[in-house]
């Protein structure tokens, strides 16, 4: 308990521009507990996570390894049921995928079919939802323009390099024209240029399509590059250690932005957030694991 | 495209040698078998131009009429019945967690019998005549289909039901466009297995449990003394397993082709 006080106490809530807290929070998310149960006993991921993503934001959720980052995001997306805590997005409490959420997936190998063309990938979830074909196809193309795959719709993904396929995966996402766009790890699997790439394609489609968007990095850089607000998970028993708001001067670009002396104390802040926190040993959650491969090297990108 | 295959394909001349090359112990083994027979006389060995005469005689014409083509109905419904079924029903078993622990026993230990074995209980159940057949082969596809499409659709990607959750991909068109096209190559493996298994059950049961068709044919011949006709019904088998294979390798390749899926260049089937 005393740790979920603490997190309150350390959100700061003076720094918060005051028009956020009119505006009522599209993702509202409760004192969210996850408990595994595994062969050695209980193992507590997330002892009360508690935040809010804002309408027209991008929120980052950044933590050391195996911190449950993924747990609390597929919580939200209603993939996963939380132990206890609620969570609500656009006022109602998730029980199950909710409406109007699009979710990116790090694996874009395997979250596309392979056995759909390109353009039947980014139709597939709008045809699902009662949009007609015209508009699907129309809607579907303008998406694939956005992300740099016009001429491409006829494809199929596997001939797409691996930074394309991510991108067929957000065109996917951002057709189907969801108010809260989530991403878990949407860049880890691509090289470091298409990743600055990929990035850079993120910041001006969020504006075109006027999308929320919570997305989970072990990236602090990218966390900072992209979002509005950076939500720091602690390691397991894991809460949120701190929101760090992200005050950079827009359109933010890959060299200037990250030349900011305001960037710099970010990431250094971040950093130390991640890393200072205590290290337990066996609390790391199965879910979580699959995110640590690539994290311990990231650190010094 | 076609530009790209020509440079790739093996040339005529390197083709047709490894034609000639695998035809050579085939041709070897038939003027084996011929030299040897003819020196022989042995009734129960005819010459290959007696069998061949013989196969003439049994198989074209009425005999095709009367034998071949409803032992071939029969092939054809009870294999696209038990296939179907066992497409239907794995997917169901393995979409369905509490519906595929009920059924697991029962599944395990049918699975553990020949289907011939128990063609007695299908005779008493089914009776002679065409629904025997049709029933026996049903049975032995479905339950192999079945297992297999099972482990298939338990086996998908994760990522793959998150995706169909999030984008509320659902029903008829999460199952026409998902979980089917994703079990396709292992429904296929299944498909080619349970093929020449249903060829055999047929002939078996026919050989058994029927007064027409062709295993009710060739046992009726070796009964009554007549080995050449015999022979040719081996040899009748023989054409209709390189057929059927034949045929179910161009299903394969068209459905892959249709459903996207990387179709190997040059699958060689023995």
């Amino acid at each position: 308990m005393t740790i979920e006080i603490k997190s309150d106490q350390t959100e700061p809530v003076a720094a918060r521009p005051t028009q956020l807290s009119r505006i009522a929070p599209i993702v509202s998310v409760r004192d969210l507990r996850k408990t595994w149960i595994t062969p050695d006993g209980k193992n507590i991921a997330l002892d009360g996570v508690s935040f809010d993503v804002y309408p027209g934001e991008v929120a980052a959720i950044v933590g050391p390894s195996g911190a449950g980052k993924t747990t609390v995001l597929r919580i939200v997306a209603g993939l996963l049921e939380a132990t206890s805590g609620t969570t609500e997005v656009t006022g109602a409490l998730v029980k199950g995928p909710p409406k109007g959420v699009a979710m990116v997936f790090q694996d874009y190998s395997r979250s596309l079919l392979p056995w759909l063309s390109v353009l039947g990938n980014v139709t597939l979830p709008m045809r699902s939802n009662g949009v007609n074909k015209k508009e699907a196809l129309e809607r579907a193309r303008h998406a694939l323009a956005s992300v740099g795959l016009a001429g491409k719709e006829k494809i199929h993904p596997r001939l797409l390099s691996g930074g394309m396929q991510q991108r067929v995966a957000i065109a996917r996402a951002l057709a189907f024209q969801p108010t809260l766009l989530l991403m878990d790890e949407p860049f880890a699997s691509v090289d470091a240029q298409t990743r600055m790439d990929l990035e850079d394609l993120v910041i001006p489609l969020r504006d075109e399509y006027g999308v929320t968007i919570l997305f989970v990095t072990h990236d602090i850089d990218e966390a900072i590059y992209l979002s509005d607000r950076v939500i720091s998970l602690t390691s397991p028993p894991s809460v949120v250690g701190e929101i760090v708001e992200v005050h950079l001067p827009t359109p933010r670009t890959q060299v200037a932005t990250k030349k900011h002396p305001e960037f710099s104390r970010l990431r250094e802040h971040v950093l130390s957030l991640v890393r200072s926190t205590p290290n337990s040993v066996s609390a790391q959650s199965p879910i979580a694991k699959s995110d640590t491969t690539n994290e311990e090297s990231t650190w010094a990108s | 495209m076609s530009n790209f295959d020509l440079t790739h394909s093996p040339s005529l001349t390197a083709r047709s040698v490894r034609i000639l090359w695998a035809s050579i112990l085939p041709a070897a083994l038939l003027i084996a078998y011929q030299l040897w027979s003819s020196s022989n006389q042995d009734p129960f060995f005819p010459t290959i131009p007696v069998m061949v005469e013989d196969f003439r005689a049994a198989w074209i014409g009425e005999g095709f009429t009367q034998h071949v083509i409803p032992s071939l109905t029969n092939l054809a419904i009870g294999y696209s019945a038990g296939l179907i079924l066992g497409v239907l029903g794995g997917i169901a078993l393995g979409r369905i967690h509490f519906l595929r622990r009920a059924t697991e026993p029962v599944v395990g230990f049918i699975l553990t019998i020949p289907a011939i074995a128990l063609l007695p209980l299908f005779l008493i159940f089914l009776g002679i005549g065409q629904q025997l057949q049709v029933g026996i082969i049903a049975f032995s596809v479905f339950f192999i289909v079945l297992v297999m499409t099972t482990y298939a659709v338990v086996g998908i990607e994760g990522v793959l039901l998150d995706v169909c959750d999030i984008y509320r991909i659902r029903g008829l068109r999460r199952l026409t466009r998902v979980l089917f096209p994703a079990v396709i190559p292992q429904v296929l493996s299944a498909a080619r297995i349970t093929l020449s298994l249903s060829v055999l059950v047929m002939v078996v049961s026919e050989m058994i449990g029927a007064s027409q068709g062709i295993g009710a044919t060739i046992l009726l011949a070796q009964q009554s003394f007549d080995y050449g006709q015999m022979w040719a019904g081996m040899l009748l088998l023989a054409v209709l397993g390189i057929s059927l294979n034949l045929l179910f390798t161009i299903g394969e390749r068209t459905l892959l082709i249709s459903t996207g899926y990387e179709v190997p260049s040059r699958r060689r089937i023995s």
